[in-house]
C-alpha cells in the first residue's frame, strides 16, 4: 500500500470497515485516507450504504423480542380460548412456549473452539432443524439434527467479538413445528 | 480469524459445469439482490437509472469468468458483503464517468486541510476574540493582515503534519468533509460521539500550543 499516490483497492477498504486490519495496516491506511479525499468518499459512503442494508445487532434484538412477545400472546390466547370453549382445539402451531423445546445453549459470551449446541428433547419429533444467524441476519450454518445437539463444523468461521443468533425449530410426528425461539451468544476468542 | 467466503461464491468459483456456476450465480445474487440495489439506488437519477446501474454492476461482476469475484480474498477477515458494497459503489461511479466523464478533481498539491474550518475550530476553543480573516474579509485586506494569514498558516500546516495519522483523519472527517461526530465514530471505530469530541478537543490543544510554540499567540494572529 502506497501512502499517497495509490488509491485503497476495494478489499483494504472493507477491512478497514470490518475492523479487520492490523495495528499498522489501520495506521497507514488511516494516513492515506487522511490525504485522499477521493478513498474517504469510498469509506464514508460505504459505510452509509451498508448502516441502511444491514439491519444493526439492537434492531435484530428488538425484532427479536417483538416476536417473542407476539408469541407468547398468541399462546396466552390460545390458552384462554381452550379454557373458555373447556374443549381441545388442534392447531397447527410454531410455537416456544407451549412446545418444550428448550435451547440449552451456548448462551452469553463464548469461546470458538468445540462450541455445540443443546437443546430440549421434543417428545414425538422426528428431526430437528438448527439456524445460525450474524448480527446481520445472514444465514452463517444451518443443519438437520435427529439428536439433541450438535456441535459447529470446524469450517465454519465466526468472528471474535461479535454476537449470533440460533434457532433450533422441531418437526413432530403429529405434523406440528415447535420453536425453541432465538437465542443469542458472543463470540470472545 | 478470516470469514468464510458465502456458500454461494465458492460454489460459483468451484463450479465445474456452466449449468452450476449459472444456478450459483443466480444464488448469489439473490442473496445480495437488496444490497446492490441499495447501492444502485444511492445515486441521482430515478428507476430507471438504478436499473441501468444495477444491471451494470451484474455485467461487470460477471465480467471475466468473474475476475472481480475472485479478488475476494476471505483470509482478508472482510465480509462479503462489505467487499461487494465497495466494489459495487465504485462500478456504479465507473458508470457514471463512463456517461458523464470524470468529474473534474480538484487539483491541490498542497492542500492538506481546509485550514480556514480548523481556524474557525481553534478560534472557537480558545474564545470570542479577533479573527484576522474575518477583518480580511469585511475590510480591504491590508498587506500586514495578510502577511500574517500567510504565516499563520504555514505555522498551522507545519503543525497539522506532526499529528499522527489517526488525528489527521478526524479533522478531514469533522472539518474537510463536515461529518457530525456520530458518523465519525462509526467509520473509524469510536464508541461513541463524545471520544469523538474528546479527541477533536485534544488534537485541537495539541494545535494551539504548537502554534504557540512557532510564536502564534492564539489562531486570530
Amino acid at each position: 500500500m502506497n501512502d499517497a499516490d495509490e488509491h485503497m483497492t476495494d478489499m483494504l477498504i472493507a477491512s478497514y470497515l470490518d475492523r479487520r486490519m492490523s495495528d499498522i495496516e489501520r495506521e497507514r491506511f488511516e494516513n492515506h485516507l487522511a490525504e485522499c479525499p477521493e478513498c474517504r468518499q469510498a469509506v464514508i459512503e460505504a459505510e452509509s450504504l451498508l448502516k441502511r442494508v444491514r439491519p444493526t445487532w439492537r434492531v435484530n434484538k428488538v425484532v427479536a423480542l417483538i416476536a417473542a412477545v407476539l408469541v407468547l400472546v398468541a399462546v396466552d390466547l390460545k390458552v384462554q380460548q381452550r379454557d373458555d370453549l373447556s374443549a381441545p382445539t388442534t392447531t397447527r402451531a410454531t410455537s416456544t412456549a407451549d412446545s418444550g423445546l428448550i435451547a440449552y445453549g451456548p448462551s452469553g459470551e463464548v469461546t470458538r473452539s468445540g462450541l455445540r449446541f443443546v437443546w430440549s428433547p421434543l417428545a414425538g419429533a422426528i428431526s430437528y432443524k438448527i439456524l445460525l444467524v450474524d448480527a446481520s441476519s445472514l444465514p452463517v450454518w444451518s443443519a438437520a439434527a435427529t439428536d439433541t445437539s450438535i456441535s459447529l463444523p470446524a469450517t465454519v468461521a465466526l468472528r471474535t467479538g461479535e454476537n449470533y443468533l440460533w434457532v433450533v425449530d422441531a418437526l413432530a410426528s403429529d405434523g406440528t413445528t415447535h420453536s425453541t425461539g432465538l437465542h443469542e451468544f458472543r463470540v470472545n476468542r | 480469524m478470516g470469514a468464510a467466503a458465502p456458500f454461494e461464491l465458492s460454489q460459483l468459483l468451484r463450479a465445474v459445469d456452466s449449468s452450476s456456476q449459472q444456478a450459483a450465480w443466480e444464488d448469489l445474487i439473490a442473496r445480495h439482490t437488496r444490497l446492490l440495489l441499495a447501492v444502485s439506488r444511492s445515486f441521482n437519477g430515478g428507476h430507471d437509472e438504478a436499473m441501468e446501474r444495477y444491471t451494470y454492476i451484474l455485467d461487470k461482476l460477471r465480467e471475466d469468468d468473474f475476475r472481480r469475484l475472485r479478488t475476494f480474498d476471505e483470509t482478508s477477515g472482510a465480509r462479503f458483503s462489505t467487499w461487494l458494497t465497495v466494489t459495487a459503489r465504485r462500478l456504479c461511479l465507473d458508470h457514471l464517468r463512463a456517461l458523464y466523464g470524470r468529474q473534474r478533481e480538484s487539483a491541490q498539491p498542497n492542500r492538506i486541510y481546509p485550514l480556514r474550518s480548523i481556524r474557525r475550530a481553534l478560534a472557537d476553543s480558545i474564545g470570542p476574540e479577533v479573527d484576522v480573516e474575518r477583518v480580511i474579509d469585511e475590510q480591504s485586506p491590508s498587506l500586514i493582515a495578510q502577511t500574517v494569514v500567510v504565516e499563520r498558516d504555514e505555522a498551522l500546516r507545519a503543525a497539522l503534519v506532526q499529528l499522527k495519522s489517526r488525528e489527521r483523519l478526524l479533522l478531514a472527517l469533522r472539518y474537510e468533509d463536515d461529518l457530525s461526530a456520530a458518523r465519525i465514530a462509526r467509520i473509524i471505530g469510536l464508541p461513541t460521539p463524545f471520544h469523538v469530541y474528546r479527541q477533536l478537543n485534544t488534537i485541537l490543544e495539541k494545535l494551539r500550543l504548537s502554534l504557540e510554540s512557532r510564536g502564534i499567540e492564539g489562531v486570530d494572529g
